[in-house]
């Protein structure tokens, strides 16, 4: 939860008294126009950023004001895929898997190889092992950011534009993967796109975040509001794309 | 003239507080150097690309600069009709100053760039805030094993470019110039005192690696996310640190006389 939260990058105000909040358990997808700042809400949500006022709760800490230790305790119950990636370069996609496994789960390594294997088909990249990121197209490395962002199994799953570069066919794979997730698993995920069918297939609520604020809903609250950035944002969105029903659920 | 005075101020505040960073950012290396896991494979392979990977480099500046203090000692010795002593003048040089100190500005330029613009890229492209996302922290799995790696390889690498210096200055005094191979060697061998001279060498060596695994970690961890931040961060290790082992080798020498 996100109570009047204030940031600001130099002279640019990014957040102006935003107040969000992620029930457990939902789907939140975060929309808006580029350099709105969805990213930079994720950051502050994982304790990337601190705020320069506000409260922010994640899993029942606060985390704008809260010590390295606490915020290290507090993400561990967070999963995080970046818009890049965010791959070590020099590690396999293997080890790049592994590493939260050997580094917090000191698992041992025969079932670190059977997670990363069963996570790596989950996302369609069964091949992949021995490939450094840099062999991967810009898609697959998504999909294998995404992989090690579920391979510790976090309670909250941020994910920052998981759709963009990804072909069809991949995208609904991918919603599916985290409709199920969050369905059988009852995961918390926190989505910032710009992917509005993919949005409106997946969200139970949406964030819009415009000037600094934000404005949320369910979609069919959003569809019926009266703002007209909203109604706009929303109708340009899905104009020319038909959506598709997910099976395991999820607005159509 | 009190703008001037507020400047001086201002700059003076902040040349401490990134001092303050500094040491700070250093004991959280000396931390993490000290805390389980001690990842020594991630070591062994930082004192591959810090040392191994720069052994030619070392060797051949190592043999270059012993080949001109032959040739120049030389030449200055002669006049004096103490050619004799040349081995003792090119030893003295290597162990003492000039072995530390060229390998310390060699390896930053050729190592410390690249572990600086390494991490930076790495801040550039997220990686490093995909490690916190994972509580790892980034200054144990990341800057530590190579500012030890650069700490451990520093002495080594001066070590074998004294050696390859005095290789170097007996091929220019011996086998072009003329001096007898047993005097060379003898004068060598009266003048360095082993425990005097060549472990205060290996000693500022030891504290020109802790300056470069510093500062080059130090730059690349801080750096913009941006490229221009990766140029940065290189370019400011390379001056800042070479600049830092000029000074600390005067102050090193004049306080401990190494």
């Amino acid at each position: 939860m996100l109570r009047d939260v204030c940031l600001r990058f130099g002279r640019r105000e990014v957040f102006r008294g935003l107040d969000a909040s992620f029930e457990r358990g939902t789907i939140s997808m975060v929309l808006g126009g580029s350099g709105s700042g969805k990213s930079t809400l994720l950051r502050l949500i994982g304790g990337l950023i601190r705020p320069d006022s506000g409260s922010i709760l994640v899993a029942g800490q606060e985390v704008a004001r809260c010590s390295s230790r606490t915020l290290q305790g507090v993400r561990q119950k967070l999963g995080m895929m970046f818009q890049g990636g965010a791959l070590l370069d020099s590690l396999s996609i293997y080890d790049n898997l592994a590493l939260p496994l050997r580094e917090r789960a000191h698992l041992r390594e025969p079932e670190v190889a059977e997670q990363v294997s069963r996570q790596l088909a989950a996302v369609g990249l069964e091949d992949t092992e021995k490939l450094l990121p840099g062999q991967l197209s810009g898609g697959m490395i998504k999909r294998a950011a995404l992989a090690r962002a579920l391979i510790a199994s976090p309670e909250i799953l941020l994910c920052d534009e998981p759709f963009s570069g990804l072909d069809p066919v991949t995208v609904y794979r991918i919603e599916a993967l985290l409709v199920a997730l969050n369905r059988s698993q009852g995961m918390t995920l926190v989505v910032a796109s710009h992917h509005i069918p993919s949005t409106l297939r997946m969200g139970d609520r949406l964030l819009m975040l415009f000037d600094g604020r934000g404005i949320s809903g369910t979609p069919a609250e959003l569809f019926a509001c009266d703002d007209e950035r909203v109604r706009e944002f929303l109708h340009e969105g899905v104009a020319a794309v038909p959506s598709r029903p997910l099976a395991a659920g999820g607005a159509s | 003239m009190l703008d001037a005075i507020r400047k001086l101020g201002r700059r003076s505040l902040a040349v401490v507080a990134e001092l303050g960073r500094i040491a700070g950012f250093g004991l959280g290396l000396l931390r993490a150097a000290l805390a389980p896991p001690l990842r020594p494979g991630r070591v062994v392979q930082e004192i591959f690309d810090v040392g191994v990977l720069s052994l030619v480099i070392i060797c051949i500046s190592g043999a270059a600069v012993g080949m001109v203090l032959g040739l120049q000692g030389y030449n200055t010795l002669i006049r004096f009709g103490a050619e004799e002593s040349l081995g003792a003048v090119v030893g003295l040089s290597l162990v003492r100053e000039l072995g530390p100190v060229l390998t310390g500005l060699l390896v930053t330029g050729r190592a410390g760039s690249a572990m600086a613009a390494e991490i930076a890229s790495m801040v550039a492209t997220e990686q490093l805030d995909g490690l916190r996302m994972m509580s790892v922290n980034p200054v144990h799995l990341v800057a530590m094993p190579k500012a030890v790696a650069m700490t451990l390889v520093m002495p080594l690498l001066s070590a074998l470019f004294t050696v390859c210096g005095i290789f170097g200055g007996y091929v220019a005094g011996v086998s072009i110039l003329g001096v007898d191979a047993g005097t060379y060697y003898s004068s060598l061998e009266n003048a360095v005192d082993f425990s005097d001279d060549v472990s205060c060498s290996l000693l500022k060596a030891f504290i020109f690696g802790i300056i470069v695994g510093l500062i080059a970690t130090y730059r690349g961890y801080t750096s913009a996310p941006t490229s221009a931040g990766v140029s940065a961060s290189t370019t400011g290790t390379v001056v800042v640190a070479s600049v830092t082992i000029l000074i600390s080798d005067y102050f090193i020498t004049a306080l401990w006389g190494v």
